[in-house]
């Protein structure tokens, strides 16, 4: 990185820069300006504006992070030769077909609709100056998300624990009351029932087969069960907004609001709910 | 005819270590591709079904492999500008890249197998937005799941999906079938244009027994399509063409359905008809949409596949037939007058009809067909072989045609007969400035240019007149006419006649015209013009426009190209509108 | 995601079994029925390309006993944000995750079919290796009453290219 950059870094500040042409790139500017401590627009790669002030001067140091909009055709070739630490193409309807290998993608919309947050900003500024060594979660593909596959599986794990400990000591089985018989189908629930499987998943905690059980439910019950997903940011942002889908998303918005929000309580009907709505949308992937 | 040559864009199959590849050797053999790359020793390949030039689509530096997307559209539009062009692409998906190995290939990076990243996709998305590669015929040809990338196949424009290892020779014979933009040996022409059409009729063909509608103007070749077409259908019976210009309704139908013994006086023998004859062949009908519409109705449940009867007059029951269809029409005359049934329109299948383009669509080929139809009348007229100057060939290409096809082999034929002895053709020698520009031509040059002929006469210099034709019968001593000489040329003679004719009517039509408000410049009038020329001044006006319309179908060619005078144009609208029953339009008679 | 399993499974079927082995048996047949073989190119296929199959056989037995493993969602485990997950509540989610998908998908019964597949390659392979005999004099008459038995080789591998195939390209969590 060239000497001004240094001094860039020895100021504080983190430096993004913004190619686009794109008439709403002032949401994006005023999002990045929340994170960042210099921010730069150009709209043709010749003329810099600093984002806070009317400036003609032309920033000559290296930026931390580059963002470009990729409808604009003519700057594509500029922003490869801009330097940067990490480069991010965006577009206004949010997700791309395929990678490039010049730029990490973000997978929000940033155009009318900024779905793109402060967080997901303050993410990319870390990336960028190597805070974070993973992917901003924005910038995680739809195809391969698996922040949504993590809550299935755990939502998987939270249904069987208590279909398992409710088989032994009596209470509500899986089949009555809180789950239907789609998610019973999905979840492969059959095998389950066989007993060497649960003999040996119950072995495993070193206990009598009713104790272990019981066990296994408690687990499931911990908050810290669910630690992964409160870990991982924002794991609705790869689920585009349908309205044949709000009903599903609101079901599983729901269950992570409810992981994230320790003094709310999860429920056996709220998981399975979630499940369900969980396994069309993977399955539809 | 030549083998079509098809490209292959591989890395696999387009790489060569050490002047061979062995990949490639095999699926040559495979597939029946003769690989006419020039990079490798190639193995015989014993009755090719077409030759295949191989592009590795990469370029190497610095011991690594890239994809040269640039490179590959390069060597694409090359091959696409002008014929001949590519009749088929295939193309692969994945292209390993990455450090060069010891065998030659890349290494191969791990997103190069992402179907998101698969170069062939991106190369399909730069072809699918590049103006000059439009109708590039491509197919995909990979081993790779075909499932995960089957949205995108569509999007990008790709004809079709092969799995490479699955390919044979019988299987790349039926996609270049299917899909190739083939040039054929009768039908002349390497325009884009033309050899969509050739295809789709291919792949009309091959659709059994559906009925095919083929369109086009006049002398574009509608009955060389229906004959292609039913060459390339693999029908066993024959094909059997059925013209119905000028022939009286009641014939028409005992040439399609044919009759029983005495189904009518003179009937003396049983006939079959057009139909059965066709049986299990092709069956061509010209101008179906002038047909009679008695004979409409019973040609309905000939085309109807379900029935697909024939019953010739007299007969108690119909027959049931295994044909294939093919109709015959200009577009223009599906407009409406009225005088096609709907139902037949409906089974004629118009919505999937073949339309031949117009020659004005397919310049490229006219100088093609020129030195085809050349080397044609050289033989036919023993002449002796010649070119054509730069300057006549632009010429010919400047010209719009309305008479298409036919009209310029008409051209070509008269040049080379009035000028059996010249081994180079010129502008002047192609009488470009009117249509068969005088009807009797000068005695012609070259072997024994003393004895006179018809139509062997030079252009007077005022062309037309009736002078002229009374001088040119006067040199003509029938006596001394040989029978080789007589081949043929009564259709020319016929042309001299209408060209004069037409002259004439314009004259008159100019003399009778009135200036008014609305036609300051002068309004046409057929019926004084007629009066005038005939002579008879208790002609009315229905018979007037009768004349008219006999002038026009006289000779079609000929008609085809006065009808650009718009002087003409209006009269024989006018003819048309004053009599549309049983009109003769002009240039159909005879034509495909 | 392309795992280590589904890069070998690539390399394996499309770019050896399918684009090079195949194809190298179906054009020696061809060769073999032509009038005018090549028969330098024959014995080049007999001394070295037919016998790959033996080097490459290990690597597609192990691409079917690692099947279960490498495409059982539980390794999501592996990786964030699961890995994240206690160690204790790993081990039992693991099991039960594994054994949901294996209830859900009959990846046993598609690893047992390679299995078969592959045996039926190794029956053909070792008829069409009897009476090779001595490469350097091909005896083309004698070959040409063999060339069933490649032709049965063909027939087996494309089986085997098939189930290998059908299994799933990605990590299946519903």
């Amino acid at each position: 990185m060239c000497a001004a950059r240094e001094d860039a870094k020895r100021r504080g500040s983190v430096i993004a820069c913004v190619l686009s042409s794109d008439e709403e790139v002032d949401g994006l500017l005023a999002v990045l300006r929340g994170a960042f401590g210099e921010v730069w627009h150009s709209k043709d790669g010749t003329t810099w504006f600093e984002a806070a002030i009317s400036d003609d001067s032309r920033p000559e140091q290296a930026f931390d992070a580059l963002f470009l909009h990729w409808g604009d055709l003519h700057l594509r070739k500029m922003a490869v030769e801009v330097e940067a630490a990490a480069k991010f193409r965006y577009n206004t309807v949010g997700g791309f077909r395929r990678r490039n290998r010049d730029f990490i993608e973000i997978y929000k919309p940033i155009g009318l609709k900024v779905k793109f947050t402060e967080s997901d900003a303050r993410e990319i500024a870390a990336y960028a100056t190597g805070v974070q060594s993973s992917l901003p979660s924005c910038c995680t593909p739809p195809f391969h998300d698996v922040r949504l596959d993590a809550l299935a599986l755990l939502c998987q794990g939270y249904l069987v624990a208590h279909a398992i400990a409710n088989r032994f000591d009596g209470t509500a089985s899986l089949d009555t009351g809180a789950i239907n018989d789609g998610t019973h189908a999905d979840l492969g629930w059959e095998a389950l029932e066989q007993d060497d499987v649960i003999q040996r998943l119950l072995s495993i905690l070193g206990v009598n087969t009713r104790e272990a059980a019981a066990l296994l439910r408690e687990r499931a019950r911990l908050p810290r069960y669910w630690e992964a997903i409160r870990q991982a940011r924002d794991p609705m942002s790869s689920w585009s907004i349908k309205p044949e889908n709000s009903r599903d998303r609101e079901r599983v918005k729901e269950l992570i609001c409810a992981i994230g929000d320790s003094s709310a309580k999860v429920t056996l009907t709220m998981v399975a709910e979630a499940y369900r709505a969980l396994s069309i949308h993977l399955a539809e992937r | 005819m030549a083998l079509a040559r098809v490209l292959v864009i591989d890395d696999d199959l387009g790489g060569a270590t050490g002047g061979r590849s062995r990949q490639r050797e095999d699926f040559c053999l495979a597939t029946g591709l003769s690989d006419v790359t020039g990079d490798v020793v190639v193995e015989h390949i014993p009755d090719p079904i077409a030759e295949a030039v191989f592009l590795r689509g990469q370029r190497i530096s610095s011991g690594s492999i890239e994809n040269d997307l640039d490179g590959i559209l390069g060597f694409l539009r090359d091959g696409w500008r002008q014929a001949p062009r590519w009749p088929l692409v295939l193309v692969d998906l994945h292209f390993r890249t990455g450090r060069t190995t010891v065998s030659g290939t890349a290494e191969g990076r791990l997103e190069d197998r992402l179907p998101e990243e698969y170069f062939g996709l991106k190369l399909l998305e730069r072809i699918g937005s590049d103006s000059g590669l439009k109708d590039l015929p491509i197919v995909v040809l990979s081993s790779m799941d075909r499932n995960r990338i089957e949205r995108h196949l569509s999007d990008l424009g790709a004809l079709d999906f092969r799995d490479k290892s699955l390919l044979t020779k019988e299987s790349m014979g039926a996609l270049l079938e299917e899909h190739g933009l083939l040039e054929d040996d009768v039908i002349v022409g390497r325009s884009v244009a033309m050899l969509r059409c050739l295809r789709s009729a291919r792949r009309r063909s091959k659709l059994g027994n559906d009925n095919v509608l083929v369109l086009g103007e006049t002398g574009t070749g509608k009955e060389l399509l229906a004959r292609y077409i039913h060459r390339t259908s693999g029908r066993e019976g024959q094909y059997v063409p059925l013209f119905t210009q000028g022939v009286p309704e009641t014939l028409i139908e005992d040439r399609l359905f044919g009759h029983v013994k005495g189904a009518y006086a003179g009937a003396d023998k049983s006939a079959p008809g057009a139909a059965e004859l066709a049986q299990q062949g092709t069956l061509f009908i010209d101008e179906f949409g002038d047909m009679p519409m008695a004979v409409q109705t019973k040609l309905l449940r000939l085309l109807d596949k379900n029935i697909r009867e024939s019953q010739r007059l007299g007969a108690p029951m119909p027959k049931r037939l295994d044909v294939l269809v093919v109709m015959a029409t200009g577009v223009s005359s599906l407009m409406t007058d009225g005088s096609m049934r709907r139902d037949l329109m409906f089974r004629a299948h118009l919505d999937s009809a073949l339309e031949i383009p117009p020659l004005r669509e397919r310049k490229e080929d006219i100088p093609i067909l020129s030195r085809h139809f050349l080397r044609k009348y050289e033989a036919r007229f023993n002449a002796e072989p010649r070119i054509f100057t730069e300057e006549a060939l632009e010429w010919l290409c400047l010209r719009p045609w309305p008479g298409n096809v036919r009209e310029l082999e008409r051209t070509i034929e008269q040049a080379v007969f009035n000028h059996r002895g010249l081994r180079v053709l010129s502008v002047s020698h192609l009488d470009l400035d009117a249509i068969a520009s005088s009807p009797w031509d000068s005695p012609r040059k070259g072997k024994g240019a003393g004895s006179p002929r018809i139509a062997a006469v030079e252009s007077p210099s005022q062309p037309g007149t009736l002078q002229d034709l009374w001088e040119a019968l006067k040199a003509v001593s029938v006596s001394e006419v040989s029978p080789s000489e007589l081949t043929g040329s009564l259709e020319s003679l016929q042309e001299r006649y209408a060209d004069l004719a037409l002259r004439l009517f314009k004259a008159a039509l100019v003399a009778t015209s009135r200036s008014t408000v609305a036609h300051p410049e002068g309004e046409i009038f057929i019926h004084p013009a007629m009066k005038l020329l005939t002579g008879d001044s208790s002609l009315t006006a229905s018979k007037a426009a009768d004349r008219v319309k006999k002038m026009f179908a006289a000779s079609p060619a000929i008609s085809a190209a006065m009808l650009q005078d718009p002087a003409l144009k209006t009269a024989y609208d006018t003819a048309l509108r004053l009599r549309p029953q049983r009109s003769s339009r002009a240039g159909s008679k005879g034509v495909s | 995601m392309t795992t280590n399993w589904q890069q070998l499974r690539s390399e394996l079927n499309h770019d050896w079994l399918k684009n090079v082995y195949l194809r190298q048996l179906q054009a020696f047949v061809i060769r073999s029925r032509s009038s005018r073989p090549d028969r330098g190119r024959m014995r080049e296929f007999l001394q070295a390309d037919f016998y790959a199959w033996r080097a490459r056989r290990p690597s597609i037995v192990a691409l079917l006993d690692d099947a279960e493993r490498a495409l059982s969602p539980a390794t999501l485990f592996d990786e964030a944000p699961l890995s994240a997950c206690a160690e204790l509540d790993q081990a039992w989610l693991r099991i039960i995750i594994h054994e949901l998908w294996l209830v859900r998908r009959p990846v046993r019964e598609w690893c047992e079919s390679g299995r078969r597949a592959l045996e039926v390659v190794d029956v053909r392979f070792e008829e069409a290796s009897k009476g090779i005999g001595c490469v350097c004099d091909l005896d083309l008459e004698q070959l040409g009453g063999r060339l069933g038995a490649f032709e049965a080789l063909s027939e087996a591998i494309l089986a085997l290219i098939h189930r290998i195939s059908a299994f799933p390209h990605e990590i299946e969590v519903v």
